[in-house]
């Protein structure tokens, strides 16, 4: 009896699961306002009759909940694998708050999930989760998508995952796409919270129309995946190094940095191919960009690509320089197999800088006017490293 | 006997050279042979790096043997074509579908010396050069943003002012069209030395906007891509050798 039992529990929540498959929540550039509740669909005509409800910091059960419905959904076929997904656009959103929602079809209702958004409020807490590549390797794409959960469940002001790019390994193969999306349902919490993601284009992301559709970058109008997500006064800045570093990305970067350092916002760059890398060589972001991250004094910058853990000494200007360097950090460890980053001894990571092969995630928790990076790693509840920055008077 | 024993030098100086860069890149970063073995088939790293500067070590004591018996010269080749491969299977860069043919100048060079016949040599040379001249030019015109930061920096360097992406991109598109054209008539008019010229002028130009463009960090780039500009050299020197009446294969 138990085991017919379980059978048709299992059975019943695959059947929910399967009509909301890779379940996922983006957000873009206004975090604190504006999410997309995307899924993917195996056939078109699952999409008809397809709701959202949402309500904002009160469970839908709770007395006197003002709840929300969105009918309004778009679907678009794949490029590849044959698949369509389906997004709701949930605007309007308010900030610093918890969006409990539930999606629907005549046939099937999804469990109850919910998401935070970002605080506008500049002294409001806030934490984010940084991290890249997590390519080749889905058993440790797992293991560090269940400790990214864990650090959601212990730290719940964590708004989103700002991801580095390199996601899979050959972005032209769905199967890949289709496993890295399964994956990533593992940072879903055991009550139900979705960790939101911040997509940013990695080199092994080649199939360029693909990247865009699943993470709706066409539709958002970021096409070519440069753009700013504002986090409260945390500008992210996401940047592509897989198209042109000096043509209009360029012009944009220098007049985003002109704008936000004059406006006294924390800014963060963050990209793919390192401009000081701990195993390969140096991207052409070390040329043409970093001399803009000095003049405008971005606050610290996360890489990805060198599959290895590495904290800089704070550079400027080709040197160490601990009144005015900025600290990278990075380089890619959500999954894919680390480098021993011994090669080449480079002369960044002298102390406080160091690099390892060890996979892990940054935790960036702004607090009280300073912000505080720490390393989390798999198998430890405490963290590898903590670094404090403060403010720069830009 | 004077000029032969002088083009087989060059010969030997510009392969040293381009062997050497592959071996630097390979102890100083690893290539894609080392992430192939490491990240796709399971190795541990040690074995995976092992086995990549193993080889590379190897194509230098070939390099050292070919002067006893140019057979030797093959395995150099199979080493270049190796690397070109295993960049074509990781993947992750604008064109790797192309790498093989895109890198073929690079591939074949080392064979130079392998032929007897200087027609057989250059014929070898001959479509190497042409197909990396065609499939950049495809890449070219596909906007391969490499080249694209190529242009606006070199621009950038004379000019002191960025082009707009947008015009650069349509040069770099026209560019990538006469590189095609160029590399389709070499094929077809291979007796032309103007042309076979321009592929050197323009081998050792673009090879050069590497250093330009990464300073320190574009020598080992511009050391790889000698035979852009040593083959159609090489190329120039088999077709006035066979223009000779007395003709005898040059090397």
């Amino acid at each position: 009896m138990r085991t017919i039992f379980t059978f048709v529990l299992l059975l019943s929540s695959f059947s929910v699961m399967a009509e909301f498959k890779h379940l996922r929540v983006l957000m873009h550039s206004d975090p604190s306002h504006k999410a997309m509740v995307v899924y993917t669909l195996d056939k078109k005509k699952y999409a008809k009759g397809s709701e959202l409800v949402y309500s904002i910091n009160q469970k839908m059960d709770e007395k006197d909940v003002k709840i929300n419905k969105i009918t309004k959904y778009s679907v678009k076929s794949l490029k590849r694998g044959g698949k369509y997904l389906l997004k709701f656009d949930l605007n309007n959103l308010k900030e610093n708050s918890t969006v409990y929602f539930k999606i629907s079809t005549p046939n099937k209702t999804s469990k109850l999930y919910h998401f935070k958004t970002a605080p506008k409020d500049k002294n409001a807490p806030l934490a984010l989760l940084f991290g890249g590549d997590s390519r080749s390797d889905s058993a440790q794409r797992r293991v560090m998508n269940k400790k990214m959960k864990e650090l959601v469940v212990q730290n719940p002001e964590i708004i989103a995952l700002v991801f580095g790019g390199d996601m899979i390994e050959n972005g032209m193969k769905w199967s890949q796409w289709e496993k890295w999306l399964e994956d990533y349902q593992v940072t879903i919490t055991d009550d139900n919270r979705i960790l939101p993601f911040v997509p940013v284009r990695g080199n092994h992301e080649t199939d360029r129309k693909l990247f865009n559709q699943l993470f709706f970058m066409d539709e958002a109008g970021f096409e070519d995946v440069y753009y700013v997500s504002y986090f409260s006064d945390l500008a992210i800045i996401n940047l592509n190094t897989n198209i042109s570093h000096l043509g209009k990305q360029r012009k944009w970067l220098e007049s985003t940095l002109k704008d936000l350092s004059s406006k006294g916002y924390w800014m963060v760059p963050n990209y793919h191919r390192p401009a000081y890398p701990a195993v390969k060589s140096p991207g052409k972001a070390k040329k043409h960009w970093v001399p803009l991250f000095e003049k405008y004094g971005v606050d610290f910058v996360f890489e990805s690509d060198g599959h290895a853990l590495k904290r800089t000494a704070p550079i400027f200007n080709g040197e160490i320089n601990h009144q005015k360097g900025i600290v990278y950090l990075g380089e890619g460890g959500l999954g894919v197999r680390q480098r021993n980053p011994d090669r080449g001894n480079k002369w960044y990571f002298q102390s406080p800088g160091y690099t390892y092969s060890m996979h892990h995630a940054f935790l960036l928790r702004k607090k009280n006017g300073s912000i505080k990076v720490s390393v989390e790693v798999p198998d430890s509840n405490k963290s590898f490293d903590q670094m404090t920055f403060e403010k720069r008077n830009n | 006997m004077q000029s032969k024993k002088m083009i087989k030098s060059i010969f030997y100086a510009f392969l040293f050279f381009q062997i050497m860069a592959s071996l630097i890149n390979i102890f100083k970063y690893g290539t894609d042979i080392g992430s192939y073995f490491f990240l796709t088939r399971g190795w541990a790293e040690d074995s995976s790096l092992l086995l990549e500067r193993v080889w590379g070590v190897s194509a230098i004591a070939f390099f050292a043997l070919s002067f006893w018996k140019r057979q030797f010269l093959i395995p150099i080749s199979l080493f270049f074509f190796s690397i070109s491969f295993f960049k074509y299977v990781q993947g992750g860069f604008f064109g790797s579908d192309l790498v093989v043919y895109a890198h073929l100048a690079r591939i074949v060079f080392p064979l130079f010396l392998v032929f007897k016949s200087d027609i057989y040599k250059k014929w070898v040379l001959l479509i190497g050069v042409a197909s990396t001249f065609i499939f950049h030019g495809i890449e070219a015109m596909m906007g391969n943003p490499e080249f694209l930061d190529l242009f606006i920096y070199f621009y950038s360097v004379i000019f002191k002012s960025f082009p707009s992406e947008q015009l650069s991109t349509q040069i770099i598109y026209w560019v990538g069209v006469s590189d095609i054209l160029v590399g389709v008539l070499a094929l077809i008019f291979r007796k032309n030395i103007f042309i076979i010229g321009y592929l050197a002028f323009w081998g050792f130009f673009t090879a050069l906007l590497r250093p330009i463009f990464y300073g320190q960090d574009g020598i080992i780039p511009f050391f790889e891509r000698v035979p852009h500009f040593a083959a159609p050299i090489l190329i120039i020197l088999l077709i006035k050798n066979l223009k000779n009446r007395n003709h005898r294969s040059l090397l």
